[in-house]
């Protein structure tokens, strides 16, 4: 770690200047555009796991719209601009069978703990989709862990005919859990991952969709196309070495194919408010997501890293920032200062 | 014994059991000094000088006094009289050398004294027995360092909690959540991931 030494800094921690915000919002074209390819997405799990991925999307949006409302309404503003994108996230990012209680649960903390405290979007730390998730990952492991289904096997599920808002799916006997799946992925071909035939999280297994949608985001310059680059050359690099040092270990196109790995990098990760705002800050980021998703996933007790990389990377986003002297604002506040006394 | 040791001491007391995220220790200065980086990086700096001085200091005097004597009831006292000790050093070697860093320390300098990751590291390097496992002295040096890298970890999400809170000063930020709740809300979001990291050594 590159430590500056702590006594020339010195000089600028004493005066009490008000920090900017760094506020790197896409415009409300772009935040539209990129909650609909996610429904696109959406729709594709539709066909492939059934309409029960609907209930989820919907309690996901009632949820997230009755906190935006309440912390509007109570703190006499408008609705925050980015309300579609959260609640869309969370949905893709949940197992196809999960009890819609555990979906709400998951909104509930990410827009109300992720979002509107820090001020709403723009302001967030943390992606605030990533935050309900990883809070649900953390409280309910069987459920986010254990309960995943083929859809080869199973086909679309259909919502039950006793309880409508339930699958018609027997968790006891056929689910699967996705440890196994992350590690030794089953028999699979190429074919079923490409079109989406795999156990996974709602909008994680749909391959093409989520190659050429997200191509498509970078074409249409909603995105920067270094963080998804960096992120997933990372997990080739570092799958390509384990292959030939150990055992264990999938194949590096394999590695990409199972788990959120890909959708992250190309949908979550580079959110302009959570990323570094300088194009090499960009690729520091990503590689750093890329190592620790790798290590969570393959070495430590988790099962898949990416919710925990991409929070820990969001987390030091900021520190990053301030190496590559993103935060603009804020020298040229100090320095101004530094001058004026 | 192989160098490995050392580095998986330095890797799993800085990141995978982070004094301030997965063992709640040291939580006062982290939030009490992470307001400018500048006093961050230098909290950051004392806390690395005591913790691994008074980590060689208290595993000496544990296994060369207290254990022949057969007193390790006192271990905690003793630990405390030896960081006590070591703080008035560091206060005096920051006055001397910095008076800017001094004012802005302020009372976190004294705070050290009953900063609890310093008596957390050195307690839990004898609970760990590294003199059972290495022997005395290549234990010693196990010890040391896993006190700089515990040191590291802290100083790593000092500075990144110091950014973060920059950046939250100026944020939009609802009355009742201002200062304190949001950080206290940021750093729980951030033990939560780091908790992801459990597993991987050791």
């Amino acid at each position: 770690m590159a430590r500056p030494n702590f006594m020339e800094s010195g000089d600028g921690f004493m005066n009490e200047t008000t920090a900017p915000v760094h506020i790197n919002t896409p415009t409300e074209k772009k935040l539209w555009l990129w909650t609909g390819f996610l429904g696109v997405l959406l729709l594709a799990a539709v066909v492939i796991f059934g309409p029960y991925v609907l209930f989820i999307a919907l309690t996901s949006y009632v949820v997230a719209l009755i906190i935006e409302w309440a912390f509007a309404k109570s703190r006499g503003m408008k609705i925050d601009r980015a309300w579609m994108i959260t609640p869309m996230i969370i949905t893709l990012m949940l197992p196809p069978i999960i009890p819609l209680w555990i979906a709400g649960v998951a909104t509930g903390f990410g827009v109300f703990f992720g979002k509107a405290i820090f001020g709403g979007h723009g302001r967030t730390v943390f992606n605030p989709a990533l935050v309900g998730v990883l809070f649900v990952l953390i409280s309910f492991p069987s459920q986010l862990n254990t309960q995943w289904f083929e859809p080869k096997d199973h086909g679309p599920l259909m919502p039950s005919t006793e309880n409508i808002g339930h699958p018609d799916f027997d968790v006891e006997n056929d689910a699967v859990s996705s440890p196994a799946l992350l590690r030794i992925p089953g028999n699979y071909t190429t074919g079923d991952f490409l079109l989406g035939r795999t156990a996974g999280a709602v909008g994680e297994t749909f391959m093409i969709g989520i190659i050429t949608l997200g191509i498509g985001l970078m074409l249409l310059k909603v995105f920067d196309w270094r963080v998804p680059l960096a992120l997933l050359g990372t997990m080739v690099v570092l799958t390509l070495i384990m292959n030939l040092v150990g055992t264990g270990y999938p194949s590096p196109v394999t590695s990409l194919l199972v788990g959120s790995a890909t959708f992250a990098a190309f949908f979550v990760a580079p959110d302009p408010v959570t990323s570094p705002i300088k194009s090499w800050g960009k690729v520091v980021y990503g590689i750093g997501a890329g190592i620790l998703i790798f290590l969570i996933r393959y070495e430590a007790a988790a099962v898949d890293g990416v919710v925990f990389g991409l929070i820990i990377m969001n987390a030091i986003t900021p520190l990053i920032d301030s190496w590559f002297n993103a935060s603009s604002a804020e020298t040229k506040t100090s320095d101004e200062t530094k001058e004026a006394t | 014994m192989s160098w490995t040791v050392f580095f998986v001491a330095i890797f799993s007391s800085m990141l995978i059991n982070n004094v301030v995220l997965m063992k709640f220790l040291g939580v006062c200065p982290f939030l009490g000094v992470s307001k400018k980086t500048g006093s961050a990086l230098g909290m950051s700096a004392a806390v690395m000088f005591v913790m691994v001085i008074a980590a060689f200091v208290s595993y000496l005097l544990y296994y060369l006094v207290l254990v022949p004597l057969e007193i390790e009831f006192v271990q905690t006292i003793s630990f405390i009289l030896i960081i006590a000790s070591l703080v008035q050093l560091v206060e005096m070697i920051i006055k001397k050398i910095s008076k800017k860093l001094y004012k802005s320390l302020g009372v976190y300098i004294a705070l050290i004294t009953t900063n609890c990751a310093i008596l957390g590291i050195a307690v839990e390097n004898i609970t760990r027995d590294f003199a059972g496992q290495y022997g005395l002295f290549p234990g010693l040096a196990v010890a040391v360092t896993t006190a700089f890298g515990a040191a590291l970890g802290f100083g790593l999400v000092m500075f990144a909690f110091s950014t973060i809170r920059e950046r939250l000063e100026g944020a939009n930020v609802p009355e009742a959540w201002k200062g304190v709740p949001v950080s206290l809300i940021t750093a729980g979001i951030m033990a939560l991931a780091f908790a992801g990291l459990g597993g991987i050594v050791g």
